[in-house]
């Protein structure tokens, strides 16, 4: 096949990517078909070719490559893995970059107007949650990018295919066995990997802000009771920092907004063993009446 | 010649650009990390009104980095005059970090991923181990022969950095390696320092100006095979427009000390290319009397072919760009190095394992 | 021994018994306890001894000598988090 481009809207950034892959331009349309950008030459933030090498290994084990502003900043996947691999680099592109924004390493779905903000490091359940979340109505944000605008603390959504990785992959089966996944990638670096399909609603409002209104750092406890405890502002507001990719980054400025967040969320731990329970006490605290109290605990 | 020297020379044409043109300036600007320079180019002018707000989201992304790389930088500086004033050692800070001390204009916008230091041949080896003791230690891995090449054919020590912080400092006795063809006398140039302006309790030298920019065109076109690129020659450029303003005769005082420190050569190679490449304004009598350090005419053309794939290729990812930058590579040793020490090292450097040139980084998600 | 702080004043923010603090001049982020923060919140450019610091803590009010040795060990973390620096007298 031709090379043939194609821009997404991913949150606030505007991605062009040029491939030759039949399939994985299948799976791009697919996932993002509300998020594509039809209305002729625009500026984009990041211009990404994924093509195949032309060397040996374009017919014997076959492998792709990501290729941004001409460089290679990694080594090749097997072809199969390209939209995984597409989902990664962008991120890691993002992360490297996009500093106007303080970008925390949280799940964040969307009530109304007002976000849930679920920092974690792999194997907290964040991204497991978020889907199972979305699943149940809430307006999905993003799995992996809290990003915050610092001198408004709006999140901004950036509603991208939710990496579900090995056995998050039957638990979410089981709480809604009409999840919308994606292909199966049973040998990526991660493991096995499926994606769920963010929904129309949440591509099509992708450029609406939320407000952070509750702050939870979820972990993932074989057996655990699900528990939501209240956390003081010194412990919050440590693991917020901690859980931010560009935190000492940006220095005074993720100071601030960091004070400001946990000053206006609610925030919690929560440990749990059980999707379904879990998905009930987070609706629940996303139900309760009224805006958060102002002060601190 | 493309989009990125194009804007250096003139910002204005920006206001006739399309879609297309951005999308063509930002990875440019991107790879030869000119982003924040381009970003106060744009506002000096006037010009913010026709930039796209997504492209003006990552310059400000740029320059939030390069605000925390220059607050480290700043900090290791402090942390150094600590223990070397401790010794009684004297000190100067060099390139990027100077550039900050100093208050001087690429401040503004300047990335540095390490700081540049000289202290005199005689008390390097006391600073070292001074700074060893006080909690810094090498910063990577060198074998037997690498600690050879920097001691004895360089002038550095091996770069250090303290276990607690990420900064890596490296320490030089001159500006150009003792085998090289260039030898400058270090002493002149601890004679003519200034001293940069005081912050949190502490003042540090710098290179007068002059001696600023010679070490500039020295280290680009000699040490580092034009390793520090396109930003490197807009440094240049912005400090010469700044000396220039700042002192009448300039250009004059300028050509002097080249003769006097032995630096024509790079000095010819630094001014002409940043004419060429990023609009720097030399009057016509500087042209005239650079030209007496020019090589002979064959090896001045293949050096600006050279130069321009290296640092101004039409796109990016030309074949031209890498041979280019191979070649530069080669003549870069042979501008540092007796020719029988080149193989050498060479070889050496073929055949020592080293990592790929891509990393495995670590990927979020 | 004298005690400085010769950077900028530190951000700082209470969060209850505890406070976050910025420095600018190292781009850090701190969490202090009570003992730490208040230390560093009566120095500033001028170098002082420990006597010095516990008037402007304590004013007239006598201190037990746990107390004292409580605030040199705050000035030790302080400086192991490059917030305040130590000098000898002629120096300062």
């Amino acid at each position: 096949m031709r090379n043939q481009d194609l821009t997404i809207d991913a949150g606030p950034f505007r991605v062009n990517v040029s491939t030759s892959d039949a399939r994985f331009l299948d799976t791009l349309n697919d996932f993002y078909e509300h998020a594509i950008w039809r209305e002729g030459p625009d500026v984009f933030d990041y211009g990404i070719r994924i093509f195949r090498p032309r060397n040996l290994r374009r017919w014997i084990r076959p492998q792709v490559l990501f290729e941004i502003d001409s460089r290679r900043p990694f080594e090749p996947h097997p072809l199969e893995n390209a939209f995984p691999m597409f989902e990664w680099s962008l991120n890691w592109c993002i992360a490297t970059s996009a500093h106007r924004y303080m970008m925390l390493h949280a799940g964040t779905v969307a009530f109304g107007d007002q976000a849930l903000i679920m920092p974690g490091t792999p194997g907290s359940g964040k991204s497991t949650l978020s889907a199972a979340l979305h699943l149940r109505g809430a307006r999905l944000l993003s799995d992996e990018f809290g990003l915050v605008r610092p001198e408004t603390g709006d999140l901004l959504p950036m509603p991208r295919g939710i990496p579900l990785k090995n056995a998050s992959i039957e638990a979410i089966l089981g709480f809604d066995p009409a999840a919308p996944l994606g292909p199966t990638y049973p040998k990526t670096r991660k493991g096995r990997v499926r994606h769920l399909r963010p929904d129309r609603e949440s591509q099509i409002q992708q450029d609406v802000p939320a407000v952070p209104r509750w702050l939870v750092f979820p972990k993932y406890e074989a057996g655990a009771k699900e528990t939501l405890r209240p956390l003081d502002k010194t412990e919050a507001f440590r693991q917020l920092a901690f859980n931010c990719f560009n935190y000492r980054l940006l220095g005074e400025t993720s100071f601030r907004a960091v004070d400001q967040l946990i000053r206006q969320m609610d925030c919690y731990t929560l440990s749990f063993s059980n999707l379904e329970r879990a998905v009930e006490q987070l609706s629940a605290l996303a139900s309760e009446p009224g805006p958060a109290a102002a002060g601190e605990t | 010649m493309n989009l990125l020297n194009q804007v250096l020379r003139d910002p204005t044409i920006v206001r006739a650009w399309e879609a297309g043109d951005w999308n063509r300036f930002l990875p440019l600007a991107r790879n030869a990390r000119l982003l924040g320079r381009c970003l106060h180019l744009f506002e000096e002018h006037g010009l913010l009104d026709v930039v796209p707000q997504r492209l003006v989201d990552q310059f400000q992304g740029a320059l939030a980095q390069t605000s925390y790389v220059q607050v480290q930088a700043k900090r290791e500086l402090r942390q150094v005059q600590r223990v070397l004033d401790r010794e009684g050692i004297a000190l100067m800070a060099l390139k990027g970090v100077a550039y900050l001390a100093a208050a001087l204009p690429p401040r503004g916008w300047r990335n540095l991923s390490d700081i540049d230091l000289l202290v005199r041949e005689a008390d390097i080896e006391r600073a070292e181990q001074a700074l060893k003791q006080a909690g810094w230690g090498p910063s990577g891995e060198f074998d037997s022969y690498d600690q050879h090449y920097y001691r004895e054919w360089m002038h550095e020590v091996p770069p250090l950095r303290h276990h607690s912080r990420e900064t890596e400092v490296d320490m030089h006795h001159n500006l150009a390696p003792p085998v090289s063809r260039i030898r400058i006398d270090a002493e002149k140039l601890w004679q003519d320092a200034v001293m940069a302006p005081e912050e949190y309790g502490r003042q540090v030298a710098v290179l007068a100006p002059v001696d600023m920019l010679l070490h500039n065109a020295v280290h680009l076109f000699m040490n580092d095979e034009l390793r520090g690129g396109l930003r490197d020659v807009v440094d240049f450029r912005d400090l010469f427009e700044h000396f220039a303003e700042g002192e009448t005769n300039f250009e004059q005082h300028l050509l002097q000390r080249a003769e006097v420190l032995g630096c024509g050569r790079p000095l010819y190679y630094a001014a002409t290319t940043a004419r060429r490449l990023a609009g720097l304004d030399l009057s016509p009598d500087f042209i005239a009397a650079i030209q007496a350090h020019a090589p002979v005419y064959p090896a001045a053309r293949l050096m600006n072919w050279l130069i321009e794939q290296a640092l101004a290729p039409k796109r990016l990812g030309m074949w031209q760009t890498a041979v280019a930058n191979q070649l530069l590579f080669i003549r870069s040793h042979w501008v540092r190095m007796p020719p029988g020490m080149l193989v050498r090292h060479l070889w050496h450097k073929t055949f020592k394992s080293k990592k790929p040139p891509t990393h495995d980084a670590e990927m979020p998600g | 021994m004298l005690w400085v702080r010769s950077g900028p004043p530190a951000v700082c923010r209470s969060l209850g018994r505890d406070t976050a603090v910025f420095d600018s001049a190292t781009g850090e982020t701190h969490l202090l306890t009570e003992l730490p923060a208040l230390v560093l919140s009566v120095m500033d450019k001028q170098a002082v001894s420990v006597a010095d610091l516990i008037e402007r803590i304590a004013g007239p009010v006598q201190l037990a000598t746990g107390d004292e040795n409580r605030i040199v060990e705050a000035l030790s973390y302080l400086e192991s988090a490059e917030l305040v620096e130590s000098r000898s007298p002629d120096r300062a």
